[in-house]
């Protein structure tokens, strides 16, 4: 196994620079994902790993060796890509087989480790059967364990869930995730489904436009984004992102207003601010609830999405002189609201996060 | 005289729709196969129905019959008081969406909203016309592209050329066959919302047909599942997540869904037990007295995802009446995390909070051993042969 870090790495098509300076390390044993919208530089990023685009300015280094001048064929990386790649007139057992036949690998070593990579992945009972016509979860698993069988150091996964129906897709999730951590290879993931990255990875680094946002564990990067992009790309339903002002120890933004405790004062200058809160973190009570839930508003619930065991409520709230700001709760379900139902609004101003309205940095996130 | 001499109706008739009986059957290898099965369903005025059901149930055969594009084997359709059995496709009032795009690609996003308003018999004036789609345009937020050609679009901004043309007709019916599937999860929960609202205003049935169970019950005022071309359940979204009448119904909803454990009844000591292989269970209250309901031994136990619990293995055993199992993966979600129990061939999916998940070690316990517990209530009793939901009341 492995570690990878990518040290200022650019990687420029004329003028345009697809990475820009990109400082980013996976250790030996981790699963890292790339994440972001399509265009921000993830794919040409893995593919510099793999050694398929090469680098413009920068290093790669596979532990203490720098890879960018080796081809791929010298860097023992495997692939799993979106659309499977495999050999459809061969069955399972020889595409599993065939990184080993190429490398001259034949005979009883190669029978083991193939049936050994089968069994892992629950194909045992289909080793014969041509791949062509096995269900897409199936032939991501074959094309998995195409990659595992010859113990790379590195796995690079571009996008392997994209082309699996939704059952599939939980189901193969849930198994990659499985036989990463068991194998402990160190393995790339590259997405544009922020559900998968962080499901799937260790820690996951956020692009977008060529330029690393923010690099964390999944749980930092939900409860601290660094920025504005960061925190509307992770969670869903998204998170609440209003217009408001602090000034003092108080935000005020379109018909809601929120008092902050001292510690989190020292932190913050007055100006203009995007104040960012979590859909779980908006309670919705009766409509004079307001006052034992830190209530920051009133207003009118305008739309209401059963979704069995949790509602997912829009909130118009009221402001002077009309409507002011949506805000979206989501709340243990089902419940009794419906759309019109009026209400008080409170919001757990420990978990309200405040943006730099000009830079769109998390004021309270260390650079 | 050469008036009608059709007698009306005997059963209620309102101005929404109405299916009775509706039949289908198409030949597949010379052998005839049922797709539908008398199909009954109704849509008030201004009534949302979302119709759900894996892909291959019927949905879209159904939703063929209602546009005129199929004819039912049997069965009637009405819609706003008018039998349609001999009314042509297109002079049935039913404005239809199919996942297929078909957009004209040679006329602008403009052109192709503007085109159901421009045909023989749904012509309006072109001041009225263009106010009416660029209100749609802005509702979906595709104005600014209102120049374009199809071709020069993402496939998720053509679904919602489609969505447009859908959306500036005044039909007696709207017909929706998955509208949004092919957009990203953000967009699809601010689309819902937005389509929601737009229709909610008006006195139209509409029928939304999606495969996925959780859209179904976001959209629906009430919900239709169907399975194997027979209606399993209609209800409100509350109703079906609560009571899914059987466990065709209860695996489409729930994120993850139900967790579906096939095993055996047997009596031990004048109780009831639910078994499968090292698994058991001895039933109590409303469960019991579903079980003594089975038509045979085969059973399956619902279990909710978040009602199931876990203890660390070495509580495993009769006291705790936990049943050892081995942690298969772990995936926090930010707000909840989603643990997978392996119990031997049967892999089982535990909403849990993120600290409970957390606490099962480095690299969420993944290969350790557990304990797993079956909760005290949120589970459902399902007859074997039959798969329907078996009542304790």
């Amino acid at each position: 196994m492995s570690s990878i870090a990518f040290e200022s790495v650019f990687k420029r098509y004329g003028e345009v620079d697809a990475v820009r300076e990109l400082n980013l390390a996976c250790a030996a044993g981790e699963m890292l994902a790339l994440l972001g919208p399509s265009g921000c530089g993830k794919s040409t990023t893995l593919k510099m790993a793999a050694g398929i685009e090469s680098v413009s300015s920068g290093e790669i280094w596979f532990g203490d060796k720098p890879v960018s001048r080796l081809a791929p064929g010298e860097r023992n990386i495997a692939m799993v890509f979106e659309d499977y790649a495999l050999y459809p007139n061969m069955t399972v057992w020889e595409n599993v087989g065939f990184p080993l036949k190429v490398r001259g690998i034949t005979g009883q070593p190669a029978s083991q480790r193939i049936g050994e990579v089968l069994q892992l992945l629950g194909l045992r009972q289909m080793a014969d059967q041509p791949v062509r016509g096995l269900s897409g979860g199936a032939m991501q698993r074959v094309s998995i364990g195409r990659a595992l069988v010859r113990d790379p150091e590195v796995i690079l996964f571009d996008e392997p869930l994209s082309h699996l129906d939704a059952d599939q897709k939980v189901q193969l999730r849930a198994e990659i995730k499985r036989l990463q951590k068991l194998r402990q290879v160190t393995s790339i993931l590259v997405t544009h489904d922020q559900t998968e990255a962080i499901a799937m990875a260790d820690r996951v680094a956020v692009m977008n436009h060529g330029v690393l946002q923010q690099v964390g564990a999944p749980q930092d990067l939900y409860e601290r984004p660094a920025n504005l992009f960061v925190a509307n790309f992770i969670g869903e339903p998204p998170m609440n992102l209003m217009k408001a002002a602090y000034a003092g120890n108080r935000i005020v933004g379109e018909g809601w207003e929120v008092t902050l405790g001292t510690a989190r004062r020292a932190r913050l200058a007055d100006g203009a601010i995007v104040a960012g809160i979590r859909p779980e973190h908006v309670k919705v009570l009766p409509p004079d609830g307001a006052g034992d839930a830190g209530g920051a508003a009133r207003g009118v619930i305008t739309y209401r999405e059963p979704r069995g065991d949790a509602d997912v409520l829009t909130v118009a709230l009221d402001a002077a002189g009309g409507t002011g700001g949506r805000l979206v709760a989501e709340i243990a379900g089902p419940t009794s609201w419906r759309a019109g139902d009026k209400v008080s609004v409170g919001l757990d101003v420990d978990r309200l996060l405040v943006f730099d309205a000009v830079s769109e940095k998390n004021l309270e996130v260390a650079p | 005289m050469n008036a009608p001499m059709k007698a009306p109706s005997r059963l209620s008739t309102h101005a929404g729709l109405i299916a009775r009986g509706i039949s289908k059957s198409f030949s597949s290898k010379g052998q005839p196969h049922k797709v539908l099965a008398e199909i009954g369903i109704e849509v008030k005025p201004g009534e949302l129905l979302a119709l759900t059901g894996p892909s291959g149930a019927g949905k879209s055969t159904f939703c063929r019959i209602l546009a005129g594009l199929e004819r039912p084997d049997a069965g009637s359709v009405e819609l706003g008081g008018r039998a349609l059995a001999e009314v042509p496709a297109g002079q049935r009032g039913v404005a239809l969406m199919f996942e297929s795009y078909a957009l004209y690609p040679h006329l602008t996003v403009r052109g192709n909203a503007l085109s159901p308003l421009q045909a023989p018999g749904g012509r309006l004036a072109p001041a009225e016309a263009n106010r009416r789609v660029d209100e749609v345009l802005e509702l979906l937020e595709i104005r600014h592209l209102h120049e374009r050609l199809p071709g020069a679009l993402s496939g998720g901004q053509k679904q919602r050329v489609a969505l447009a043309r859908l959306l500036v007709q005044s039909p007696a019916l709207y017909l929706l066959d998955e509208p949004i599937s092919h957009l990203d999860a953000k967009l699809r929960h601010k689309l819902r919302g937005e389509i929601r609202r737009r229709l909610s205003g008006l006195t139209v049935p509409t029928i939304w047909a999606t495969p996925d169970g959780m859209e179904a019950l976001s959209v629906g005022d009430r919900v239709a599942v169907i399975d194997q071309g027979r209606l399993e359940q209609i209800g409100t979204p509350e109703e079906i997540w609560l009571r899914p009448a059987s466990a065709r119904v209860a695996k489409l909803l729930g994120d993850p869904p139900m967790n579906l454990i096939d095993g055996e009844l047997t009596r031990e000591d004048g109780a009831i037990v639910f078994v499968r292989r090292d698994v058991s269970l001895t039933l109590t209250g409303a469960l019991a007295r579903a079980a003594e309901r089975a038509s045979g031994a085969a059973a399956t136990l619902g279990v909710r995802p978040d009602a199931i619990g876990f203890v660390a293995p070495d509580a495993v055993g009769k006291a705790s009446g936990a049943v050892p199992a081995e942690v298969y993966s772990n995936e926090p979600f930010g707000k909840h995390a989603i643990v997978t129990i392996d119990l031997g061939n049967l892999l089982a999916k535990v909403k849990t909070s993120m600290a409970g998940a957390a606490a099962l070690g480095a690299d969420g316990g993944i290969g350790r051993g557990i304990g797993f517990t079956f909760p005290g209530e949120g589970m459902v009793l399902f007859d074997g042969a039959t798969g329907r939901a078996l009542s304790g009341d």
